[in-house]
């Protein structure tokens, strides 16, 4: 189990006697839990290198918008439309390329305790566009299993899910944290994904995350469960010996869950905004990460030479293809993450897929594999009209979802 | 911050130098010299009375270039003014602080028992201008570690802290080479930032040490050609793909002229062919050889 080490807690006033805030003071384990408004402690925690930052855990209430469209989404990428919900921010595990050193603001860790409002707002949206499917994660700003020891998050939201018609929960986790997801029937509604490396990659630039084994015994355990789950191959790192790793960790994931389980599979590979770079330095000096030959792509992070990823992604996904094939149609969906068109093309030898037809595509597959979810059956029309809504949503500025925009087309 | 006393004018004998706990600035603009030697000094220094003496606190570069008969305004602080109060005051009496001066200051201020790291970063940062955060103070005092070399670049180019940080990537012992190459070559500051981290990378990513790489780059060769020399050593594949491009272009033989272009980062997918045609007879005999050269022209999609 990875367990954060806290030195402190500090329960918001305002949410302390959520039910979040209860599991937090009982599974505390000798880390002090004190009461008092968490907004002075925010505010002084920014001269804290992020190391130290993460040493500190605040639970308070979530003032805004918890429930968005992924950020990670540009008008030039194919995007699968995938939603994310901010239940915390903030991880204490050390991944070299992780993007929240380089976004957060504030070092500590912060977990939303009105879980109540996050659960409406997530209702009252997946209630405007019945007929839509809808996956969400709560692995965007922080990993969605890191604190559920402590917090029993997924006791709350599991069932919350199972209990909506039109939804699919996503967890992505670097953890082998899944005690409570054993204990609960996520009827097919909960999809747990794992962020994976090969071993070599883990070890160097995954710190303080549990092993790849750890991580695929514990998929192994929630696919048994009756878990979908879903494997992140990314971020794809290039490295000597990359081929033999890549191989070598393909065969023993697929030998971990058996393809029927596996509800999508995506890749990505390494990417980060330049400036990040000198912090990567600093943290982690001894991770060679940086010293690829990473150019300036056209979003203005480092990727990448085209030629090298496209060599990757081609690669890996002939050999997941292989691996595969006796799965046929019981497979499960294989894309890109944060890439244009183009390199889906290069990739997957056919037309990029339009936003629409990828997201009409999840909904399609995962309907039909995974019966017990029992989600309504998609249309492809209704799709071409959802992916409007969203592209409108997108368009005004902030990536929230329009209830307005979505039930103009349900 | 500053005294609300009136100044007082002292004589240049009256000041006493030989302390120099205060004595952070070591490079001075020529414009302070020459207003000066013109108009006398305007702004009145910071002394503290201190055994009997009047010991300089602020103003050492005013104290410097003043004329030695001509009186000097100050400000005279009593001897029981607490030394962490005389560095707010010698810290705020100065602006635009160089980011050696600021990494100076700070490891001076790390000596007084009152003070320790948190309440330096906490209270002093912001005087001199700098967030406060534990990672930007742990970088300012890198910078002390630096060789004198390049604290007189850093000081003399007045580099912002991301640039000056740069200088720490390489070896304190290979600085001084360093610094021979970019005087012969006559690199510009982004060109120096540049090759510092060429350089740091690749002995890096090589495992080679940072001299060989540098003497094998500047060695005889002029600016444009070292600084090709270590991008190429730095990006190897890029290099290759960038070559492999070049030679299919050279393959390429259109009878009218015909430039190709493709992105250098290889970023973005095609290439761009600008021809200059002269009439329509033109244009339809590139066409033609345009659907000969079909498969070479793809071939660029190979690598692209």
């Amino acid at each position: 189990m990875i367990s954060p080490q806290f030195a402190r807690i500090i329960i918001d006033p305002e949410v302390e006697h959520s039910p979040l805030a209860t599991s937090i003071r009982k599974n505390a384990n000798g880390v002090a839990v004190s009461v008092e408004p968490t907004s002075e402690f925010a505010a002084g925690t920014r001269h804290l290198t992020l190391s130290e930052g993460k040493r500190l855990l605040l639970v308070r209430r979530f003032a805004g918008r918890s429930f968005k469209l992924c950020q990670g989404w540009k008008p030039d990428y194919a995007c699968c439309n995938l939603h994310t919900l901010a239940e915390a921010n903030n991880c204490s595990m050390e991944c070299t390329y992780c993007i929240l050193q380089f976004y957060m603001t504030s070092p500590h860790l912060t977990v939303f305790g009105n879980i109540d409002d996050l659960q409406k707002e997530i209702s009252e949206v997946a209630g405007s566009a019945p007929q839509r499917l809808f996956r969400i994660g709560t692995g965007e700003l922080s990993d969605s299993l890191l604190l559920d020891p402590l917090t029993d998050s997924t006791t709350h939201m599991v069932p919350f899910f199972r209990g909506l018609p039109n939804t699919v929960l996503e967890l992505k986790t670097k953890t082998d944290n899944i005690e409570n997801l054993l204990r609960i029937d996520g009827g097919e509604r909960t999809v747990v994904s794992w962020s994976v490396n090969p071993s070599y990659v883990v070890a160097r630039d995954e710190l303080k995350t549990a092993s790849l084994d750890a991580r695929l015994k514990a998929a192994s355990r929630v696919a048994d469960q009756g878990y979908p789950v879903g494997f992140h191959l990314d971020p794809i790192v290039h490295y000597a010996d990359w081929k033999t790793g890549y191989r070598e960790f393909i065969d023993q994931l697929l030998a971990s869950v058996a393809p029927e389980r596996i509800a999508w599979i995506s890749m990505g590979s390494l990417r980060f905004p330049p400036e990040m770079k000198s912090t990567m330095e600093q943290r982690f000096p001894r991770s060679t990460l940086r010293l690829g030959e990473l150019v300036r792509g056209d979003d203005g992070k480092f990727h990448y030479l085209r030629p090298l990823r496209l060599e990757m992604y081609r690669w890996i996904y002939s050999h997941l293809q292989n691996q595969l094939a006796a799965a046929g149609d019981r497979g499960p969906v294989i894309y890109l993450c944060m890439e244009p068109p183009d390199v889906w093309k290069r990739v997957f030898e056919r037309p990029a897929p339009t936003n629409a037809e990828l997201e009409f595509e999840f909904a399609e597959n995962f309907t039909r594999r995974f019966p017990r979810a029992a989600l309504p059956p998609p249309s492809r029309p209704r799709y071409e009209e959802f992916a409007a809504a969203t592209a409108a949503a997108r368009a005004n500025g902030h990536g929230f979802v329009s209830l307005e925009s979505l039930s103009r087309v349900d | 911050m500053f005294p609300t006393a009136p100044f007082r004018w002292l004589a240049h004998q009256d000041i006493a130098t030989d302390d120099d706990t205060f004595r952070i600035r070591r490079v001075y603009p020529d414009t302070l010299r020459r207003s000066i030697e013109e108009q006398g000094v305007k702004t009145p220094l910071l002394v503290v009375e201190h055994n009997g003496s009047l010991q300089l606190v602020s103003g050492w570069g005013r104290y410097r270039f003043a004329a030695s008969d001509a009186p000097l305004p100050a400000y005279v602080l009593p001897t029981s003014t607490p030394i962490e109060e005389l560095w707010d005051r010698h810290i705020t009496d100065n602006d635009r602080w160089n980011v050696v001066e600021a990494a100076r200051v700070l490891e001076r201020l790390r000596q007084l028992p009152t003070l320790d790291d948190q309440c330096i970063v906490r209270k002093k940062l912001p005087l001199l201008g700098i967030r406060p955060a534990n990672d930007l103070f742990q970088n300012y005092l890198r910078l002390l570690r630096l060789p004198q070399v390049a604290h007189d670049f850093i000081e003399r180019e007045n580099l912002p802290l991301r640039r000056a940080s740069l200088f720490a990537k390489l070896p304190a012992t290979a600085l001084p080479t360093f610094f021979v190459h970019a005087d012969n070559l006559r690199w510009t500051l982004n060109e120096v930032s540049e090759v510092l981290e060429l350089v740091a990378e690749t002995a890096e990513r090589e495992q080679v040490s940072v001299d060989e790489i540098l003497n094998a780059a500047c060695t005889g060769q002029d600016k444009s050609a070292a600084l090709t020399y270590l991008r190429q050593r730095r990006f190897p594949e890029l290099a290759r793909y960038q070559k492999q491009l070049a030679g299919l272009m050279d393959d390429l033989n259109f009878s009218v002229p015909v430039r190709v272009e493709w992105d250098r980062r290889l970023e973005k997918p095609g290439i761009r062919l600008i021809a200059e045609l002269d009439d329509a007879d033109a244009l339809q005999i590139l066409c033609r050889e345009m659907e000969s050269q079909h498969d070479r022209l793809k071939r660029f999609f190979d690598i692209l």
